[in-house]
C-alpha cells in the first residue's frame, strides 16, 4: 500500500481527497494542507472524478445541516393537503410552473417539498421570485439557509419568515448569486 | 508629546484627474477570463449594475475580467456568495457548477489607457492617498472610476478582493476598448475545472447533488 502510494501519483490523490474529506479538518488547516499537496501534484483533468466524490462526500453531512436549518419537509401528499389542492398532479403543476420549491433525494423515491413555502394554505409570495433566480431546489435551499455574515449568522430564510419585506434585499442577493 | 494627525490609511475622494499626469499602466496582460452564470446571456456583456466600478451613473458599463480563472469565480456571483456565509455553511449544489461557464478572452492593449490600482505610484499620480480608494466602500470606488472615465481611462487594474488572488481588470465600454477584445471563447463547465474544484475542497466547500 505505502509502495503505491509513492508510485501512483493517481492513487496517492484519490486516496489524499478521500483521506482529507474524512478527517474533516478545519477550512484554514484544510487549505493549508491542501495547497502543500497540490503544489507536489497539481490537480489535472484526471482528478475530476476524485474531487467531485471528496466534495460530495462532504456534501452529505452538509445536506442534513440544510435539511435541519429548513424545518419540515413535506411529501408531494402532504403538500396537496396543506394548500387545499385534491390531486398530486396539481402540486407537480404548480412545481412545473416554478411556483414551489422541490428537493429530490439520491435514495428516495419521489419529490419533497420544505414546509417554510406555505403560509396559511398559500406558497409565500417571494418563493417563485426565488425560483426564477435560482431554479436548482437544492441551489435555492442552501442559498436560503446559509448563515451569513452581515447578519451576525441569520439567514435569508430566518430573515424573510419574520418579516416578509426582507424579500426584497433576499432577491436582490439572488440576482447577484447567479451574476 | 505627539499631536494627533489625520489616519493615512483612510481613503479620499478624486479630485479634476489631468490625463497627462496619470501614470498609466505600461504593461497589461493579454489574457482573461469570465465566469458566467448560463442565465446571463452574453459573457462579454458590459453592466451597468451598481458594483465596484460600475453604475448607473458612470457614462460606460463595465466588463469585470478576471487574470485566472480562480480569482474569476470568486469574484462571480457564487463565489461572492460563498465569501458573505458563515465559514462553515460553504455548500452548494452540483447544478450551481455544472450551470457555471469559464470563458476566455485575448485583450489588445494597445492605445488604450488603464489605471493600474494596484500601483503605488499611480496611485500617487491621481492623488489617492491608499489603495482603499479602489478596493473598499464601492461608492467611493465608483467615484473614482467616474473621474478616471473622465479623464480618459478605458480600464482600471485591480486586486480580487475575494478569497483568491488575482489581477482583475474593469473594462469600461468605451468603443476602443470594446473594440480592443480579440476573441471570445466558452472554454467549459465550472464542473469540470480540476483546480477549481481542488482550490473549492481546500477552502472547505462541500457540493450536494439530488
Amino acid at each position: 500500500m505505502s509502495t503505491a502510494l509513492t508510485v501512483d501519483p493517481k492513487f496517492e490523490k484519490q486516496a489524499a481527497f478521500q483521506l482529507l474529506a474524512k478527517f474533516d479538518l478545519p477550512a484554514g488547516e484544510m487549505a493549508e494542507v491542501f495547497a502543500s499537496y497540490l503544489k507536489l501534484r497539481p490537480a489535472t483533468f484526471r482528478d475530476l472524478k476524485g474531487l467531485r466524490g471528496a466534495l460530495k462526500q462532504r456534501g452529505t453531512a452538509a445536506q442534513n445541516d440544510i435539511l435541519q436549518r429548513a424545518g419540515k419537509i413535506l411529501s408531494t401528499e402532504e403538500m396537496a393537503e396543506r394548500l387545499g389542492l385534491s390531486s398530486r398532479q396539481s402540486v407537480h403543476n404548480l412545481k412545473a410552473r416554478k411556483r414551489l420549491l422541490t428537493i429530490s433525494f439520491a435514495n428516495r423515491r419521489g419529490e419533497y417539498f420544505p414546509a417554510f413555502q406555505i403560509d396559511a394554505g398559500s406558497v409565500r409570495e417571494w418563493v417563485p421570485h426565488v425560483l426564477e433566480r435560482v431554479p436548482d431546489g437544492w441551489a435555492a435551499l442552501a442559498f436560503l439557509t446559509a448563515g451569513r455574515k452581515e447578519f451576525d449568522g441569520e439567514s435569508y430564510l430566518t430573515r424573510v419568515i419574520q418579516n416578509s419585506e426582507a424579500a426584497g434585499e433576499m432577491l436582490a442577493a439572488a440576482d447577484a448569486y447567479i451574476s | 508629546m505627539p499631536t494627533s494627525v489625520d489616519d493615512p490609511g483612510r481613503p479620499n475622494s478624486p479630485g479634476r484627474l489631468t490625463a497627462k499626469n496619470i501614470r498609466w499602466a505600461e504593461k497589461v496582460p493579454a489574457r482573461w477570463w469570465r465566469n458566467s452564470h448560463t442565465q446571463n446571456g452574453d459573457a462579454f456583456a458590459f453592466t451597468k449594475i451598481a458594483a465596484r466600478f460600475s453604475g448607473p451613473g458612470l457614462s460606460h458599463g463595465t466588463l469585470y475580467l478576471g487574470a485566472n480563472r480562480i480569482a474569476c469565480f470568486w469574484e462571480s456571483g457564487l463565489g461572492r456568495d460563498l465569501n458573505s456565509r458563515m465559514p462553515d455553511e460553504l455548500t452548494i449544489a452540483e447544478s450551481d457548477l455544472k450551470d457555471r461557464f469559464e470563458f476566455s478572452t485575448t485583450l489588445k492593449a494597445s492605445g488604450l489607457k488603464f489605471f493600474n490600482a494596484t500601483d503605488a505610484a499611480a496611485r500617487r499620480s491621481v492623488g489617492a492617498k491608499t489603495s482603499a480608494c479602489f478596493s473598499a466602500d464601492h461608492a467611493l470606488a465608483r467615484s473614482w472610476a467616474a473621474a478616471l472615465i473622465i479623464a480618459g481611462a478605458d480600464g482600471i487594474l485591480y486586486e480580487s478582493t475575494r478569497q483568491s488572488p488575482g489581477l482583475c481588470l474593469a473594462l469600461f465600454g468605451t468603443a476602443a476598448a470594446k473594440g480592443c477584445l480579440l476573441s471570445r471563447k466558452k472554454v467549459g463547465s465550472a464542473y469540470d475545472d480540476a483546480e477549481l474544484l481542488a482550490q473549492l475542497f481546500a477552502e472547505g466547500v462541500s457540493i450536494i447533488s439530488a
